[in-house]
């Protein structure tokens, strides 16, 4: 018997948003509990039965790259950093941000892209490292996991390199954004490694989402 | 008195190997059923030759080392270019067709992202000599024969062109400018819809439909001959006709397999260039054993040599094969070599040359 559809999808915000995008297919879960594995009955959507894996955000590219979720739904700052070796199927209207650099309000930006090692805080090494390689500026990166607003605000380093939405969180923190390094967006994901009947369920999962212009 | 016994540490050990060497053993039979013989490949080839043959990237790969003179040389890893410098003395001195099995050690680790794959073990077949899709679909025939021998059903077959994605970009968007083209094929490598469709905006509505088709994960049968029928002559029109023809054929050869489409066929080894094929599980999506034409390898080792071949990947295999396939372990004859041991190790010698199983129950396993 054929293996259900799975579909890896971020906690959070972007797991409300992603169910909301696909209701006409996927329906809409309800009463999830803490489980971390909900079947959805899509045999006669999709040919095939489903199951939504609940994961933290940074794992969606390693369960679609070893092919145990068939698809995922990740925003493309974590594809951008990890470079996984998977299909990037579909842009998602919804959860765009931008990667930017910031800086505290009363430094001087000028002085920044002087300085000889610039520290920056960023929870995007490589992406950072990437950004200031091609302006020829040496950084000292310092990785953390979260809160990386506190890096500047704290003098840990000059400036941080991090996702932006609203720009809310930096503007309370008495930061400044100083340069947009890309826009990012949601994207889903899709394994390389799929049988047949899940290559037809995911054609059919796409084409109901009808974004295509 | 000898006692009849198993072992099922040694056994699980014996297991493995055993069921390794069992499915070697037959699918070479299996090959020179096929008039492949087996061929033998060096341990080590130099590495200046294969890079030249497979590019950076792929002989990068591969593990090297220095030898004592100085020369960089890399361990088996990929054994068709291998076998390729090997044996294109072959190729060179006969006008027919070379046919060639192998099943040796390898060591090639393949790293991704969060995915690190060890494959030590590479059996495979390879043909040289005919450009055609009767040479093509012999690679395939020959390749599901193998896996079905050792028992294997439930197999998908997903066939592809790697040059298709970039031949489509170029030939039905001739208004692009070169780096545009270049990302329309990478929007098509990747299947996103939604930059392929920003990038054929202004593109004719039927080469915009054939290449929103192409970057699909399941295109229709129609889209090959659309592909043709938008460039009559070139060669888009050439890859996508002998493509639909070998689909066409390849499921008239194999009712009950599923014989699919992959528009995303890539030239992941370095040396691929036409035609590219994967049997997966229908279960899982596994890969199980994959090959392609390759008629640029050859010219590198001085053989003017259309190719076309395939390799199983081993360790897959073994893990699907089903268990009542496998030797069974049926105890051994076990003789306590106190107080007497010459009379338990004659006897245990004459059962052994009687085709017997034997052991030697020693007590004390001595170690500290």
């Amino acid at each position: 018997m054929t293996q259900p559809l799975r579909i890896a999808l971020p906690k959070g915000r972007l797991f409300e948003q992603t169910l909301t995008f696909f209701a006409t297919v996927l329906g809409q879960p309800t009463d999830l509990g803490r489980r971390l594995v909900v079947p959805v009955d899509t045999r006669e959507t999709l040919g095939v039965a489903t199951e939504l894996l609940i994961l933290k955000n940074s794992d969606v590219p390693v369960y679609v790259e070893h092919g145990v979720a068939q698809l995922g739904v990740v925003g493309s700052d974590v594809l951008d950093e990890a470079q996984p070796d998977v299909l990037r199927l579909l842009d998602l209207p919804f959860g765009s941000c931008r990667m930017s650099v910031a800086a505290r309000a009363e430094q001087d930006p000028i002085a920044l892209a002087r300085r000889e090692h610039l520290r920056v805080a960023t929870k995007y090494p490589a992406t950072a490292r990437a950004h200031f390689a091609q302006l020829g500026q040496q950084v000292d990166l310092v990785e953390l996991q979260g809160s990386v607003e506190l890096g500047a605000v704290l003098g840990l380093t000059d400036v941080i390199v991090d996702l932006v939405e609203s720009g809310r969180t930096l503007r309370d923190n008495g930061l400044v954004e100083l340069e947009t390094l890309a826009q990012t967006i949601v994207q889903v994901i899709a394994a390389r490694s799929m049988t047949h009947l899940h290559a037809r369920a995911i054609d059919r999962l796409m084409a109901s989402a009808e974004v295509v212009p | 008195m000898p006692t009849l016994a198993t072992n099922p540490a040694a056994a699980s050990l014996a297991d493995r190997v055993r069921s390794r060497r069992a499915f070697i053993t037959r699918a070479l039979r299996l090959l020179e059923h096929w008039d492949y013989p087996e061929a033998d490949v060096p341990l080590l080839a130099p590495y200046d030759a294969l890079r030249e043959a497979i590019g950076d990237d792929h002989a990068g790969a591969l593990f090297r080392f220095t030898d004592r003179e100085g020369r960089m040389l890399v361990l088996r890893g990929d054994v068709t270019p291998a076998v390729a410098r090997q044996f294109a003395h072959l190729a060179r001195e006969r006008t027919e067709p070379i046919r060639l099995a192998y099943a040796n050690r390898i060591a090639r680790i393949h790293r991704d992202f969060a995915l690190e794959r060890t494959e030590s073990y590479a059996l495979g077949a390879e043909l040289w000599g005919p450009d055609s899709i009767g040479a093509d679909l012999e690679a395939i025939v020959v390749c599901l024969d193998l896996l079905a021998d050792a028992g294997l059903e439930h197999l998908e077959l997903h066939i592809g062109h790697v040059a298709l994605q970039s031949l489509a970009s170029a030939t039905l968007c001739p208004h692009l400018e070169p780096a545009e083209i270049d990302a329309l094929a990478h929007a098509l490598s990747v299947r996103n819809r939604s930059a392929v469709a920003r990038s054929t905006a202004h593109a004719p509505e039927p080469a915009r439909e054939a290449l929103l088709e192409l970057a699909s994960l399941s295109p229709s049968d129609a889209l090959l001959p659309a592909l043709a029928a938008l460039s009559p002559a070139g060669p888009l029109a050439d890859v996508a006709t002998r493509l639909a023809q070998t689909l066409e054929q390849a499921r008239a050869l194999h009712e009950g397999v599923v014989v699919a489409l992959d528009p995303g066929a890539r030239n992941d080894r370095g040396y691929y260039t036409g035609l590219r094929f994967r049997v997966v599980c229908a279960q899982t999506g596994e890969t199980l054993a994959a090959g392609g034409r390759y008629d640029d390898l050859m010219p590198h080792f001085d053989a003017q040599c259309p190719a076309v071949g395939f390799g199983v990947r081993t360790e897959a295999v073994l893990g699907r094969i089903p268990p009542d396939a496998h030797p069974a372990d049926d105890g051994r004859l076990v003789f306590d070599p106190e107080p007497d041991p010459v009379t338990a190790l004659a006897a245990a010698r004459a059962e052994r040359q009687a085709q017997r199983r034997v052991g030697i129950g020693h007590s004390d396993r001595g170690l500290r």
